[in-house]
């Protein structure tokens, strides 16, 4: 088994597991009271299998890598989605869950891309993949985001630098995955649509800079 | 609403199953550094200036390079205003929830009848109606219209238990325009929605008003020390002793009061605009390129509307914090429902956001307020020295918190950082005015003082303790803040914070300061050794050379080459 598949396995097993058990839910409505089923989750591999050696005296001097903070998420989503400024707007409670302080409990904004963090940008992805696609339906298809594009690959790559800014040969090996998404998702245009689009918007890429 | 239906499901998996792909790819190499392309660069710096990312159409037109004059509309953007916003709210840390902004006097709730509510506030109620005997002593008003006699006086009933005891007086309601909705009327306890300027101070007698006795004993007490004997003088119905004094009310449009109701937001508007207050002065500064220290030094704050209000009409109210002259404040002249803001000159005390109500609100001991600004401003920490020794030793014995052993580490700086607020309340914001808060006790705490809310003041800003054989009897009748200070450090305490910062901006402690927070904010690291040494002081050298703009040091910061790396 590749290290890729196996890497693959761990990841679609983990939100596979909180999908099912939330993945009917609004952030706002009651769980779902089934339980979900039990899944095999592959046992997490050593982080730090295969990773080069660190010098103690190597020092990184490049930016650190950060998480889009709360702020930059919601004015983020906005560009992206074609929507005006400030529509997107996080509720307090669930922006101080995301790392937007109080400063009264909390006192710094928070960057680091916790399983949280991650669970419920799954569930904003597809919140705002699903705005996305819906705008699409009154532009002109030139305009559109999430089709329009002429080809798969040519839609991957127009959504994936809206996201990531990554184009060309830099964007290859994603834009790859992201079509593989879609292929999986079936022939239905608009669930195809979705998974790319909720691909891109969950990926490191687009949530670390 | 966040909704993803059963068919979804299994997209979100597919989409899922992506996101490891690219990392894993990257694993090879995640210590080396390459430049970014310039699209991704230009990501980089949006989010970084702008709050977000770019449209498609920027990334594209940056392709080729990003030009100087992209930088500068980032910088110039309001994007920008919200990046140093975000940033110095880290070190301020605004939020009031824990402060009593509003005493709880002067809260309105509705009581609810078939008729529609009728307003009331319940701790008025216990001062003014109760008699001590019911079992409820937050006693509304009568759902009829209030009556009054011939000489205009509200006419009370009394309410009896099943024993016929009488446990409360009340009136009825009358109908009031409010303040933060001039074109409606609400119904108001009569009581609660006098208008008077003035009222007389416990007039008795005791039993009838039981819940206000224990105070009006307590103020009797000090009758040798003020001008005329407290029971039955005349109070100020806008002031902090108003709830002893049954004919105050929430005065004219029930200006002194706040209404507590989800879909009316008095208190919101109120608390929000203390905050934003501080924001603004950061705001000010950044966009009008002024130089970084106004914002711990400017004499300027904004005003808008409910912020006015409450400064004019209520927060004097309070007998826990002291809101000060109104005329240090320079206040506009703003109506509530006036939502812009206008800059005015406070004081020579002022200094920016370090003495803004908020700010001394949140912070409310001038410990607290030295030492946030210390951490936040100065980049420096309190560190203990190690642990306490035992109490029994003569030097834990030492009042003197900067002479006693296991304290004296930390407080041997702070207690001098703090006296530069000394002559700001604590508990308050109220400026403690030279010519009425002389250093040693005299000023408007001369013998008579005018009022038991002066006398109020006076025992809270003067230390009285005589106490032969205490350290603190050597300092007695000074301003607290003067109390183990040498007479060389009274001019910290008279000229305010702003000494501070003039002494730290010569200094270059708070220039250098800014240099590591503005490099960790945009870098998303701290400074290495080598880059404190070297980048940091290049960084202040151009800080200082365009005039301490702030925008000039953090332009410095994207453009050096290594921010635009990755790893």
């Amino acid at each position: 088994m590749s290290s890729l598949f196996k890497h693959s396995l761990l990841v679609g097993g983990l939100f596979g597991g909180i999908l099912t058990a939330c993945g009917e839910t609004s952030v706002e409505d009651d769980l779902d009271p089934t339980p979900p089923a039990p899944m095999n989750v592959p046992s997490q591999r050593n982080p730090f299998e295969g990773h080069p050696e660190l010098s103690p005296e190597q020092v990184i001097d490049a930016k650190g890598p950060r998480r889009l903070s709360v702020g930059q998420l919601e004015r983020s989503l906005d560009v992206i989605a074609g929507l005006p400024v400030g529509s997107i707007r996080l509720p307090a409670n669930l922006a101080l869950t995301l790392g937007r302080p109080d400063y009264q409990t909390i006192t710094q904004r928070s960057f680091e891309p916790s399983p949280l963090f991650m669970k419920f940008m799954m569930d904003l992805g597809g919140f705002v993949c699903d705005v996305i696609w819906n705008s699409d339906a009154e532009r002109p298809v030139s305009q559109r985001i999430l089709s329009g594009a002429g080809n798969d690959e040519a839609q991957a790559r127009a959504v994936w630098f809206r996201f990531t800014g990554i184009e060309g040969e830099a964007a290859d090996a994603s834009i790859q995955g992201l079509v593989e998404a879609m292929n999986r998702a079936g022939a239905q245009p608009r669930r195809r649509a979705m998974a790319m689009c909720i691909a891109a918007a969950t990926s490191s890429e687009f949530l670390l800079y | 609403m966040m909704r993803m239906g059963e068919d979804m499901k299994s997209v979100w998996l597919m989409a899922t199953l992506f996101v490891a792909g690219p990392a894993l790819a990257q694993e090879e190499q995640c210590v080396e550094e390459e430049r970014l392309e310039n699209a991704r660069l230009l990501r980089r710096m949006s989010l970084d200036l702008r709050n977000r990312v770019p449209t498609v159409e920027e990334m594209a037109a940056a392709r080729d390079g990003i030009s100087d004059e992209t930088i500068d509309a980032f910088l110039n953007s309001e994007g920008f205003l919200e990046v140093m916003r975000a940033h110095h709210q880290d070190l301020l840390w605004p939020n009031l929830d824990a402060v009593e902004v509003i005493p709880n006097t002067q809260l309105l709730v509705p009581y609810e009848t078939a008729d529609g509510p009728i307003w009331y506030a319940p701790i008025r109620a216990v001062f003014n109606r109760t008699t001590g005997n019911a079992a409820n002593i937050y006693t509304p008003c009568l759902n009829e219209p209030a009556r009054f006699d011939e000489d205009g006086r509200i006419i009370l009933q009394p309410i009896t238990d099943d024993g016929g005891n009488v446990v409360a007086y009340a009136e009825g309601w009358i109908e009031v325009t409010p303040y933060w909705d001039p074109t409606t009327t609400v119904r108001v306890c009569a009581l609660d929605a006098q208008p008077d300027a003035t009222g007389t101070a416990c007039p008795g007698p005791p039993e009838r008003y039981p819940f206000s006795e224990p105070s009006c004993r307590g103020a009797a007490a000090y009758d040798q020390f003020v001008t005329e004997p407290f029971r039955g003088s005349q109070v100020e119905c806008g002031g902090a002793l108003n709830i002893l004094a049954p004919e105050c009310g929430c005065g004219p449009n029930l200006r002194h009061c706040v209404p507590l109701r989800p879909d009316i937001d008095v208190f919101e508007r109120i608390r929000g605009a203390l905050l934003e207050q501080q924001m603004r002065v950061v705001d000010r500064v950044v966009r009008e390129g002024l130089p970084y220290e106004e914002v711990l030094a400017s004499t300027t704050l904004e005003w808008n509307g409910p912020l006015v209000h409450y400064m004019q009409w209520i927060a004097g109210t309070s007998d826990q914090l002291y809101a000060g002259e109104l005329d240090g404040w320079n206040l506009p002249d703003k109506a509530w429902s006036d939502a812009s803001w206008t800059p005015t000159e406070g004081s020579l005390r002022s200094a920016g956001v370090l003495t803004s109500p908020g700010y001394l609100l949140r912070f409310a001991a001038n410990r607290m307020r030295a030492h946030r600004y210390y951490n936040a401003f100065e980049c420096r920490s309190f560190v203990p020295n190690g642990p306490l020794p035992s109490p029994f030793e003569a030097c834990s014995q030492r009042e003197d918190l900067s002479e006693r052993c296991g304290c004296d580490s930390c407080h041997v700086t702070l207690e001098p950082l703090a006296a530069h607020w000394g002559r700001f309340m604590e508990n308050g914001f109220g400026e403690l005015r030279s010519d009425e808060f002389p250093p040693l006790f005299g000023g408007a705490c001369q013998v008579p003082i005018d009022g038991v809310d002066t006398l109020s003041l006076c025992l809270r800003a003067y230390n009285l303790n005589t106490q032969p054989g205490t350290e603190v009897a050597e300092y007695a009748n000074l301003l607290n803040a003067l109390v183990f200070r040498d007479t060389s450090e009274a001019v910290i305490v008279e000229s305010g914070p702003g000494l501070r910062v003039e002494q730290g901006v010569n200094a270059s402690i708070i220039q250098s300061c800014l240099a590591e927070r503005m490099w960790t904010e945009f870098m998303g690291r701290s400074p290495t050794a080598e880059e404190s040494l070297e980048l940091l002081p290049q960084l202040v050298q151009r800080f200082e050379g365009e005039g301490r703009s702030l925008k000039a040091m953090v332009r410095a910061i994207v453009e050096l080459p290594r921010y635009g790396d990755v790893q």
